[in-house]
């Protein structure tokens, strides 16, 4: 008998504004994460999604991508206290979506594949992980311009099953 | 004649509901579903998953993996259906390596490329990750179309990979099998590949 999965776990849409949006106490019984963040932005400069696990702010997040904006392709790598999505300026919302998986395990890194899209100016990419062997337990997106979240941004977080 | 009443004589305890679900939560019905899934317990040359046709409920497959191998190689993790072997696939694929998007096509190869493995001397614990779509398997009216987002960190330079890519299986059999090997060697323990069905 096949197992049903892809079951949306938690989520947040917000009716005030923001400054991070944070999912605790996950629940164990999956093998992948999915989140999908359509987020507005606070301020007219866009701002990055930013995603944290566990509370860990270190430098543990090293990753590899790529960008085009409809004139040049680019790629990029390196190590950073978060992985990346892409933000918005306030007016046009915009969608990221990582894959976390096995997100569970402690016996592995959690890798973390990202799309990032925002339909006026920028398609992008990443592979990133998180370098610890911790189960995740929790979530936190914030931004890297402490803009904030505007009214409306809406955060889902699905499970799919192992 | 018709029931007008009923009674509770006879009954100890009883709970009224006003809908028949009686107090449970609606049953929803998933249409994306696990089908299969291999976590490796020891090393194995490649991972196969068989009798897809059994499945008949489902339009399209999702592949969802983990990677790593028990050599030095840290190339590509290639998928076969229905353990076709020939020069019958076809794919294209973005390729960033941290300084520069490439391009790649390639015809009438003997493969579809849809991931790649953290190596044995790679970063302890690493995993490289994939997840690949396979659309209309069943269908004996189309190739196999694929699309497959997948990369891995794992140090500087030349291990960091990140792939965007499109495939095709010039085959109108529905698929049956999809049989999965790393660049050399086998995947090592820890490697895990799950398929799952998207309904009709």
């Amino acid at each position: 008998m096949t197992t049903p999965t892809y079951q949306l776990i938690d989520s947040a849409t917000l009716t005030s504004s923001a400054s991070s949006v944070t999912f605790s106490s996950i629940t164990q019984d999956y093998r992948d994460l999915v989140l999908v963040v359509e987020a507005l932005g606070n301020a007219s400069n866009a701002a990055n999604v930013l995603l944290t696990l566990n509370s860990d702010t270190g430098s543990n997040y090293p990753y590899v991508g790529m960008s085009g904006n409809g004139s040049t392709a680019s790629s990029f790598n390196g190590t950073s206290t978060s992985v990346s999505g892409f933000g918005s300026d306030g007016t046009t919302k915009v969608l990221s979506t990582f894959q976390i998986q096995d997100y569970s395990a402690t016996d592995k890194h959690t890798p973390i594949l990202v799309r990032a899209n925002r339909p006026d100016s920028v398609v992008q990419a990443r592979a990133a992980r998180w370098a610890n062997t911790s189960a995740v337990t929790t979530i936190t997106i914030t931004d890297n311009l402490a803009n904030g979240y505007a009214i409306g941004s809406i955060f889902y977080l699905f499970g799919i099953a192992s | 004649m018709g029931v007008v009443k009923l009674s509770t004589a006879g009954l100890t305890d009883y709970q009224k509901y006003s809908s028949v679900l009686a107090g449970n939560a609606a049953f929803s019905p998933s249409s994306f579903d696990l089908l299969e899934s291999q976590v490796l317990a020891s090393d194995s040359a490649s991972i196969t998953f068989t009798g897809l046709d059994s499945y008949t409920d489902y339009k399209n497959l999702q592949v969802r993996a983990v990677c790593r191998n028990n050599t030095t190689s840290s190339g590509w993790v290639v998928m076969r259906a229905n353990a076709d072997s020939g020069a019958n696939y076809a794919h294209n694929y973005l390729y960033a390596d941290g300084a520069s998007v490439l391009n790649y096509g390639n015809t009438g190869v003997t493969f579809l490329r849809v991931g790649h493995v953290i190596p044995s001397d790679g970063i302890a614990n690493n995993f490289a990750p994939f997840v690949l779509d396979i659309y209309d398997y069943s269908n004996t009216n189309k190739y196999m179309t694929t699309r497959s987002f997948e990369g891995l960190h794992d140090g500087t330079g030349a291990s960091n990979v990140l792939t965007l890519s499109a495939g095709v299986w010039l085959n109108t059999a529905a698929v049956t099998s999809l049989t999965f090997t790393p660049p050399a060697g086998d995947f090592t323990t820890g490697t895990r590949i799950s398929v799952y069905g998207a309904k009709l």
